[in-house]
């Protein structure tokens, strides 16, 4: 139960981004030049990209540095969740 | 060595449990410190929704993960770029620290957050269930 509650107001969220839409739109080719790169995007734009965390966060415009970006690592292992839920019901 | 009592819920098993902060080195952020359940089913070290809220200007990410049946759920993470990652025992002293580069924090709904194998795996620790107390 929390795990569907949380992927309904993820999925708004996530359908809502700007930046996650523009990297949906060119993930694929990402995916077969970049993979284990990381991107940066901030308003609907990639603006940096690099091969780990440390490259990226200095290839990023210093006028982006203290806004919310989108940071995604190319082809990057998809998380499982073993359990249903933490909390008791009624809660 | 620094011992974390379990923590007691009615009607549930008592649990390992740290303190936990993030510190976002590259933006110069601190997330925390919050309540983590020591969890060596997770294999990423999770952050409670509401430390990921504020103030609005940490990075993040939007994925596809799988939730406990198999079904694709939409879930977003914290992305700290350069992490100093630091357990805080229950007298807020700092009893374990690492960075890490590039680290997604899952973020989940509840209000503790996993201390999960990314992290966990970086540290001694012994869980005493009978002597109810987690050791670093």
């Amino acid at each position: 139960m929390t795990v569907k509650s949380f992927s309904e107001q993820a999925s708004s969220a996530a359908v809502a981004d700007e930046n996650y839409l523009a990297y949906l739109r060119e993930a694929d080719g990402l995916e077969k030049t970049m993979a284990g790169h990381m991107v940066a995007y901030a308003d609907g734009e990639r603006i940096a990209t690099g091969k780990d965390g440390r490259e990226l966060a200095k290839n990023i415009p210093e006028e982006y540095r203290y806004r919310s970006l989108f940071i995604k690592t190319i082809g990057s292992p998809q998380i499982h969740f073993r359990r249903p839920s933490f909390r008791r019901q009624g809660q | 060595m620094s011992r974390f009592p379990y923590n007691a819920v009615p009607d549930h098993p008592p649990y390992p449990w740290v303190s936990l902060r993030i510190k976002d080195n590259y933006k110069n952020l601190v997330f925390g410190p919050f309540q983590c359940r020591v969890d060596s089913g997770s294999e990423a070290t999770c952050v409670p929704a509401w430390i990921a809220g504020d103030p609005g200007v940490h990075d993040y990410e939007e994925d596809v993960a799988y939730d406990f049946a198999g079904n694709p759920v939409d879930i977003s993470f914290l992305v700290v770029l350069d992490a100093t990652v630091e357990v805080l025992d229950p007298q807020g002293s700092v009893v374990f620290q690492k960075s890490y580069i590039g680290m997604r924090f899952p973020v989940l709904p509840d209000s503790e957050g996993l201390l999960g194998l990314d992290v966990l795996n970086d540290m001694v620790s012994t869980m005493d269930g009978p002597g109810l107390v987690f050791i670093i």
